[in-house]
């Protein structure tokens, strides 16, 4: 049992995040936001909670 | 969820899956998130998630010219919460760990009202059934619901609720769990097809409570008194008709009786009035048409009084009969 916690900078829908290779994933919710401010890209931030 | 600002993540905290489209300074753009009754994922698929990502790249685009951020508030964690300073804090917090310790700190200083504890209401609550491919489309529109009689038909897409944007099931649950607890008028805005409408949705005094059937899945429900003191495993059809019952009464085998932790007295109040592990359970009050045990459990804790006898029909040795049990306080 646990919780994880995925954050995904989402770099548009032309990217290859929707392609072929697989998100890369950040764990860290504080560098991802500054990340994301830096960069200009939204957040994808999913909470996910198994019982 | 440990060290996640819960002023920002703003989910119905009981869920399995929740995702927040957001920019860096703290702006939501959608909660897609949300389930029903039936099951975790009736509201989510990967094709609804990639189109509302599609969506809501392009509000980003758009607010990213202007941004407006939140204003900035102390962070509000899990850890920090009244509960947790004052108990003894889990290895790891769950999303649930997050409700459990409002409720707790809430009805140990009697300060929780239903107000707190039917949060996150189900858009069928007012009468709007939503398809899991479109999100905010309707599925139905329950007949003579608020829903209804605003004019919302099935296949209207509901693009506003309350003056908040709706791409997906939870933008819809976050504007309706905003409006305060009471009659309201609520502005809904949706196209049908090309055209667009707006009317106001009049909910009613209780609205916000739903139904034990709506509220089943919830993990909200446990520490909710009265509480039976038992539970168990539901017999199958082929075991309702080896014990004598028709196939569609549920029906279940007590298989624990809460004598542990704090309920523990919940219990022991079962064992008085009777009920022993094994025996088979097939109606309460007369009720025989739970859905599951999590329909049982709900329905037990918000429709019956503490102090008033509930009539359980059991079945033990092969023997039918009907045991009066009070709930406690």
């Amino acid at each position: 049992m646990g919780w994880l916690c995925g954050l995904l900078l989402l770099v548009g829908i032309e990217s290859a995040a929707f392609a072929e290779d697989s998100p890369n994933w950040r764990t860290d919710l504080a560098a991802a936001r500054k990340e994301a401010a830096r960069t200009g890209k939204p957040l994808l931030v999913v909470f996910r909670c198994v019982p | 969820m440990r060290g996640v600002d819960l002023n920002v993540f703003r989910f119905n905290y009981d869920l399995t899956l929740a995702v927040l489209l957001m920019h860096a300074d703290g702006t939501i753009y959608t909660n897609y998130s949300g389930r029903d009754a039936t099951d975790a994922s009736s509201h989510q698929s990967t094709s609804s998630l990639a189109r509302v990502l599609r969506e809501t790249f392009k509000v980003h685009q758009r607010y990213s010219k202007s941004p407006a951020p939140p204003p900035v508030q102390p962070a509000k964690t899990v850890e920090k919460l009244p509960w947790f300073q004052n108990h003894k804090q889990p290895k790891c917090f769950h999303c649930h760990n997050i409700h459990d310790a409002f409720q707790w700190q809430g009805r140990t200083t009697k300060t929780w009202s239903d107000q707190d504890q039917y949060t996150w209401p189900d858009p069928d609550q007012i009468g709007l059934r939503l398809d899991r491919e479109g999100q905010v489309v309707a599925a139905a529109v329950r007949k003579d619901s608020p829903a209804a009689r605003a004019g919302l038909r099935k296949g209207d897409r509901v693009v506003s609720v309350n003056r908040q944007p709706t791409r997906a099931f939870g933008d819809v649950q976050v504007a309706l769990n905003a409006v305060p607890w009471g009659k309201a008028r609520v502005p809904v805005v949706w196209m049908r097809g090309a055209k667009k409408h707006a009317a106001v949705l009049e909910l009613p005094q209780s609205w916000k409570r739903p139904t034990p059937e709506q509220y089943a899945w919830r993990p909200m429900k446990w520490p909710m008194p009265p509480m039976p003191g038992f539970g168990g495993r539901p017999l199958s059809v082929e075991e309702r008709r080896a014990a004598g019952l028709k196939a569609d009464n549920f029906a279940f085998r007590v298989g624990y009786i809460v004598t542990w932790g704090p309920n523990r007295a919940t219990g022991h109040n079962a064992q008085r009035a009777g009920i022993r592990k094994g025996m088979v359970v097939h109606g309460v009050d007369g009720k025989t048409d739970f859905r599951d045990m999590n329909h049982f459990h709900a329905w037990f804790r918000m429709t019956r009084t503490p102090g008033r006898p509930v009539m359980v029909a059991v079945i033990q040795n092969g023997t039918q009969r009907t045991l009066s049990l009070t709930p406690l306080r």
